[in-house]
């Protein structure tokens, strides 16, 4: 039997919204719930530290140094992945490094990511002049190598977290500069741009509410991008001894610390390595899911 | 016309732009006048300027672009001296648009009903509610189905014909004095076309604006225009009314157009089309001569002397064209010459 009384289309079923079309392709694609849930369990890990771990990250024990994580020789679950040579816990460092990890990595993006994409989008609409001057910024910016850079600052001025965070939000926005403006030229050349100039919008409204919410796509993955490469910077930083600094502690800081112990207890070395390795591979799997997932051709 | 019921006023309109090496005129000193509940069709194969003729009445133009003119008035209020905040006001209140393509002129990111309120909230400072009421209203108005619903969708849920009354209700949100409607059926299929026609036609009649109509299909003007201008490598070539322009063209461009359709009843299976020879020149520097001569059949000795001037003809038309005005010495076989016999016009296009 037939029901006569409901329309054939249920129009509002299908009105979703770009973002929710986005997340419902996202969640069918592999590897960005492999990505996703690596990323969601660190993250997890982090917000909850201290609920996780009795210990605190910086609290030494010398009758402790050294103890090898559970699964080795002479491990005991009161120290699950050991201490390291000054008897802090390694798990409860692991735990808070990820907070600084993580943190360094998006606070890193929000600003490299609002620097270059307000450079992109200017450059992107106007053309002409304020694109040359953009332009110009951009190879500038590409000229300098970021680490020597980065190294010189931090050297010369002295480290801090903040400093840090500061120093490579200013070195990476020249991914953001190039995607958003290339995304931008596009975009400003589409019908509904001139629409809106008809419809009497200002030039900020056009920017910020009209171009930017279209090119949320491509800032997405480099944003995702950025802070993988962020993260790998800080460790690379760290462990070269001008990154994070004692009391604090990141997983490339540890790295550095136990560089020493690389022949006879290698386990140090390896877990907040292979924690790093994860972390980025993670976040590339899911910047790569969201470039698939946010191109309307690309398969979902 | 009486000035009292003039809604845009156009004169001697110029747009320059610059290129390495030269400068474009692809408007070379426009006139015209559109009166209240008036549609003028501005026609013209592509290249003639007509869409840039529009854009410089809305303030469009890339900043490159330069705009002279002697006057560009909307309702007595001169559009050059206009802020950009001014402009700004006047977009989309006073004056919108119905732009060609459907698909690409709605923003995808936003709902069409948000889309529609956005001007509402700005023009006309209604509140959130009042605004949503007003765009279903007129969503009803131009034969959109259950426009409740349709106002929750994205433009992607829409077709074509359904995108472009979406415009069509955008452009009369605020009740404006002039639509310009650039192409508005350029981009839908042949039925959608002659619905959309009448529903622009309809709402004219009914609302009293000032239509100005851009088009290259003399077909579509044919059913909606009141007056006809015709323009030729940025001139204007001819002004008259739409039967009168139709039944009887005096610029041998015009006549060209007309000659190039066919009529339905009299034009036989298999029988040859009219055509112009050749391509619309470039628009660069001054005109020494005719800017139609390389390309007319009735061309002469006398088209090439200098630049021809707007004339009066019979019955309040206008004309740019040194051919009597009483449409005598045309003949108008000379569209159908098959090619090769027009070696002379084909010649030397592209270069005045």
């Amino acid at each position: 039997m037939i029901d006569m009384t409901t329309p054939a289309h249920d129009m509002t079923a299908v009105s979703m919204s770009p973002g929710r079309v986005a997340l419902r392709r996202a969640l069918r694609h592999g590897g960005f719930w492999i990505g996703g849930t690596i990323i969601l369990v660190i993250v997890l890990l982090a917000i909850f530290a201290p609920l996780i771990t009795p210990y605190d990250p910086s609290i030494q024990g010398l009758a402790q140094r050294f103890v090898p994580p559970v699964w080795a020789d002479g491990g005991s679950w009161q120290h699950p992945l050991g201490t390291d040579n000054l008897g802090r816990d390694h798990m409860a460092r692991m735990l808070f490094g990820a907070r600084i990890s993580l943190g360094i990595g998006l606070l890193t993006v929000v600003i490299s990511g609002s620097i270059g994409t307000a450079m992109g989008i200017c450059a992107g609409y106007w053309g002409g002049w304020p694109d040359m001057i953009i332009n110009f910024f951009i190879t500038v910016r590409l000229t300098l190598p970021v680490v020597l850079v980065a190294l010189v600052v931090v050297a010369l001025i002295g480290s801090s977290l903040w400093l840090l965070i500061l120093v490579i939000g200013l070195l990476l926005w020249d991914r953001f500069a190039i995607v958003v403006r290339s995304a931008t030229q596009q975009i400003a050349q589409r019908e509904y741009i001139t629409s809106a100039r008809a419809i009497g919008s200002s030039t900020s409204r056009i920017l910020f509410r009209e171009i930017l919410p279209n090119i949320t796509g491509p800032l997405i993955v480099v944003a995702s991008i950025e802070i993988a490469h962020a993260i790998l910077l800080e460790a690379a930083l760290s462990f070269l001894g001008l990154g994070v600094q004692p009391p604090n502690v990141s997983w490339g800081l540890m790295v550095a610390e136990a560089k020493a112990q690389l022949l006879f207890r290698p386990w140090m070395i390896a877990i907040p390595g292979t924690a790093l390795v994860l972390l980025v591979f993670a976040i590339n799997l899911v910047g790569d899911a969201l470039r698939d997932v946010t191109t309307p051709e690309g398969k979902a | 016309m009486p000035s009292d019921t003039r809604i845009l006023s156009v004169k001697g309109l110029n747009v320059e732009i610059p290129v390495p090496g030269a400068i474009l005129r692809p408007v070379r000193g426009v006139s015209f006048d559109v009166g209240r509940g008036e549609t003028v069709a501005v026609v013209g194969e592509s290249g003639c300027g007509k869409s840039l003729t529009a854009l410089a009445i809305m303030g469009l133009l890339p900043r490159q672009a330069k705009v002279r003119s002697e006057a560009l008035h909307l309702n007595d209020e001169s559009l050059e001296a206009a802020s950009a905040k001014r402009w700004r006001q006047l977009r989309g209140d006073r004056i919108a648009m119905i732009f060609q393509d459907p698909m690409t002129a709605l923003d995808p990111c936003y709902r069409i009903g948000d889309q529609m309120c956005e001007i509402l909230l700005q023009h006309c400072k209604m509140s959130k509610s009042d605004a949503i009421v007003r765009s279903i209203d007129l969503l009803a108005k131009v034969g959109i189905p259950a426009p409740t619903e349709r106002l929750k969708q994205y433009p992607h849920q829409l077709s074509g014909g359904l995108r472009q009354r979406v415009m069509i209700a955008m452009a009369l949100l605020c009740e404006p004095e002039l639509i310009i409607a650039d192409e508005p059926t350029t981009a839908l299929d042949v039925t959608i076309q002659a619905q959309i026609l009448r529903l622009l036609r309809d709402i004219q009649r009914e609302t009293n604006i000032g239509l100005l109509l851009i088009t290259h299909d003399l077909g579509v003007v044919a059913g909606m225009a009141d007056r006809i201008v015709v323009m030729y490598g940025g001139e204007v070539v001819e002004v008259g009314t739409c039967d009168q322009v139709l039944a009887k063209p005096l610029h041998p461009y015009t006549e060209g157009l007309v000659r190039s359709i066919p009529v339905p009843g009299e034009t036989q299976q298999g029988e040859t089309l009219g055509y112009i020879p050749g391509v619309v020149p470039k628009q660069v520097g001054e005109l020494v001569a005719c800017g139609f001569v390389e390309r007319c059949p009735y061309a002469r000795e006398a088209c090439r002397a200098g630049a021809v001037s707007l004339r009066d003809a019979a019955d309040g038309r206008l004309m740019r064209c040194i051919l009597p005005v009483d449409g005598s010495g045309r003949d108008p076989a000379v569209w159908f010459l098959p090619e090769g016999e027009d070696t002379e016009s084909t010649t030397k296009n592209g270069s005045i």
